[in-house]
């Protein structure tokens, strides 16, 4: 193409400053200043700011709510990658495997979550979870099985529990239509084959599917734990705001109380960096796990 | 070579398969079936309490209103503030989804297909940017508005939208553009169009697809999206809708004005059906296709 060098780089300019310029205001420099934050001691208003080095850090690993916060995470990433990979993997299959004239319904149905906001979501499952009117202690009522039902989002011992419901509820379809998109990739021939040599369904899915779109399935996982770590406390802070008593105090929600709730900039900034490091170490893990395709050999 | 009768035998096979297939096809429908009510019946259940008053919801909360009231919606929509929740949503959500294209197109144009000296490394940053846990930022951006009296501004919430966006429409939009066969643009070339004009009239209209996949998508997540909006719009008049039931949900422990909070989350979740309804095919692809290739 016939174009004078001068004028192409001034369109280059143009057209890519904005796009960088953009994403170095809101991205790039909130996460450096960020991490700068978390060496004062500040409480917001900016004459009081002090440069203490790395005591947040130090006051971050003396914390006893630390260690459990970081729990209540990593549960909800096993309880999300195992809740979800479950549904999302038979569903899959099943449309795939059987040719169902209501499929497309499902897809619709299924997906439709994925879509909501987690405000929603959350004050929707509030309700569910209701102690007299909810859906859940209803439904154990009806059956029955009243002894069982309780205030299930005030109660200690069930409140994370009753979070990971949702939270595998509105997921579920997104990684089934991941994981149908992944099997509709495979080539027909290869399935044709093995449905020849008299493989069953079941057998057929975990020794040729499986290890056909297992680069799928582990890019699903770690998006599951990615997603987890990034956004499940905007739930926490909707439903329960962290308690009874801390029970479902996620990273990001103690993050959020510390800065805007209490005015721990500073402490606040070190658990972003906390979260940070956090979830890059359980995505270096999670890869590390599933380095070779198990089923391969 | 195969006659005709063994043709017909063989889709007489097919046609009834292996006996196993047909009871399975029939059990396999009762998850399915399950999950169906289970994914639906919560957000039906939302919208019949929307109609009902707060005695009935108290008396009978499962079943069907005994008759259909708007009373809670018109409480919701002005009491509540869920009508200017709604109005604010939709201006950060329009600002920033415009905002997003008019500044991602000619990115995604220069980086994914002019492909400078350069632009690998610009990519790769955006790529890298995606996963990583942005909560952090929410304190220094907080700040900045504060020291530059943007807070409580809707249109400096859509430039944070836009820029929290930018990353991944341009991810998105370089995935698409070799679907611009490069002759068109060789053709403009000679029609003497300069590089913007190429762009807006060639390019532009050949990605429209992908355009309005990634607009859909943004649009989305900027109406759904409850953090920055939180923190960078306190103020009641400006609330979005998020926001607005958030607040809701923590007084109706008080008020016990569930109707009024049905009401006002069906009011939230109907654009949302509209959208979903009217561009489900884009919104899937998008976000299918967008997160299989991080």
């Amino acid at each position: 193409m016939v174009e004078p060098k001068g004028q192409r780089r001034l369109f280059l300019i143009l057209s890519t400053a904005p796009a960088v310029l953009l994403f170095a205001v809101t991205v790039v420099f909130p996460l450096v200043t960020g991490l700068g934050y978390s060496l004062f001691k500040w409480s917001g208003t900016s004459g009081k700011r002090r440069f203490i080095g790395l005591d947040n850090y130090l006051q971050l690993i003396r914390d006893p709510l630390v260690p459990a916060v970081i729990g209540h995470d990593m549960f909800l990433v096993v309880v999300k990658i195992v809740g979800i990979m479950l549904c999302a993997v038979f569903f899959a299959v099943a449309l795939t495997q059987f040719k169902l004239k209501e499929a497309p319904f499902y897809r619709v149905v299924f997906f439709f979550p994925q879509v909501m906001a987690a405000v929603t979501i959350g004050v929707l499952w509030i309700f569910v979870f209701n102690n007299d009117l909810g859906l859940v202690n209803g439904l154990l009522r009806a059956a029955g099985l009243g002894s069982l039902a309780r205030p299930w989002l005030g109660d200690p011992a069930w409140a994370l529990v009753s979070i990971a419901v949702p939270v595998i509820w509105a997921g579920v379809g997104f990684f089934m239509l991941m994981i149908v998109s992944a099997i509709s990739g495979i080539s027909s021939s290869l399935l044709e084959a093995s449905q020849l040599d008299g493989a069953g369904r079941w057998r057929q899915f975990w020794s040729i599917t499986v290890p056909l779109i297992w680069p799928q399935l582990r890019d699903a996982i770690v998006y599951i734990a990615i997603t987890s770590l990034n956004g499940a406390f905007i739930l926490v802070m909707v439903m329960t705001n962290g308690g009874p008593d801390n029970a479902t105090q996620l990273m990001g929600s103690y993050l959020m109380e510390q800065a805007f709730t209490r005015y721990n900039f500073g402490y606040a900034a070190a658990i972003g960096a906390l979260i940070m490091v956090v979830a890059s170490t359980t995505v270096l893990v999670l890869r590390l796990l599933m380095r070779r395709n198990p089923l391969e050999d | 070579m195969s006659s005709p009768a063994s043709s017909a035998a063989r889709a007489a096979i097919r046609s009834t398969g292996r006996p196993g297939f047909r009871i399975g096809s029939v059990l396999v429908r009762v998850p399915l079936l399950v999950w169906s009510l289970v994914v639906i019946y919560p957000i039906f259940w939302m919208f019949l309490g929307a109609f009902k008053s707060n005695a009935e919801i108290f008396r009978s909360p499962w079943a069907l209103p005994e008759s259909f009231s708007f009373d809670n919606f018109a409480r919701a929509w002005g009491e509540y503030g869920v009508g200017g929740g709604l109005l604010n949503s939709a201006l950060v959500t329009g600002l920033g989804t415009v905002l997003t294209l008019l500044v991602g197109l000619p990115a995604a144009y220069s980086i994914g297909r002019l492909k400078f000296p350069g632009a690998s490394v610009i990519y790769s940053v955006f790529v890298v940017s995606l996963s990583i846990p942005a909560v952090l930022g929410v304190i220094p951006l907080f700040f900045l508005m504060l020291d530059n009296g943007l807070l409580n501004n809707q249109a400096a919430l859509s430039v944070v939208y836009a820029g929290t966006r930018i990353a991944f429409t341009i991810f998105l939009l370089c995935g698409f553009m070799h679907a611009v066969p490069a002759e068109l643009e060789e053709a403009a070339a000679l029609d003497g169009l300069g590089r913007w004009q190429t762009l807006w009239r060639v390019v532009a209209p050949m990605m429209t697809p992908a355009l309005i996949t990634v607009a859909v998508m943004n649009a989305v997540t900027f109406w759904n999206e409850y953090v920055l909006a939180l923190v960078l719009l306190p103020r009641e008049e400006v609330r979005t809708i998020g926001v607005v039931l958030s607040y809701m949900s923590v007084n109706a422990q008080y008020t016990n004005d569930w109707g009024g909070l049905f009401a006002a989350l069906s009011l939230s979740v109907i654009p949302v059906i509209v959208v979903y309804a009217l561009l489900q095919k884009q919104i899937v692809r998008g976000m299918v296709e967008g997160a299989l290739k991080d």
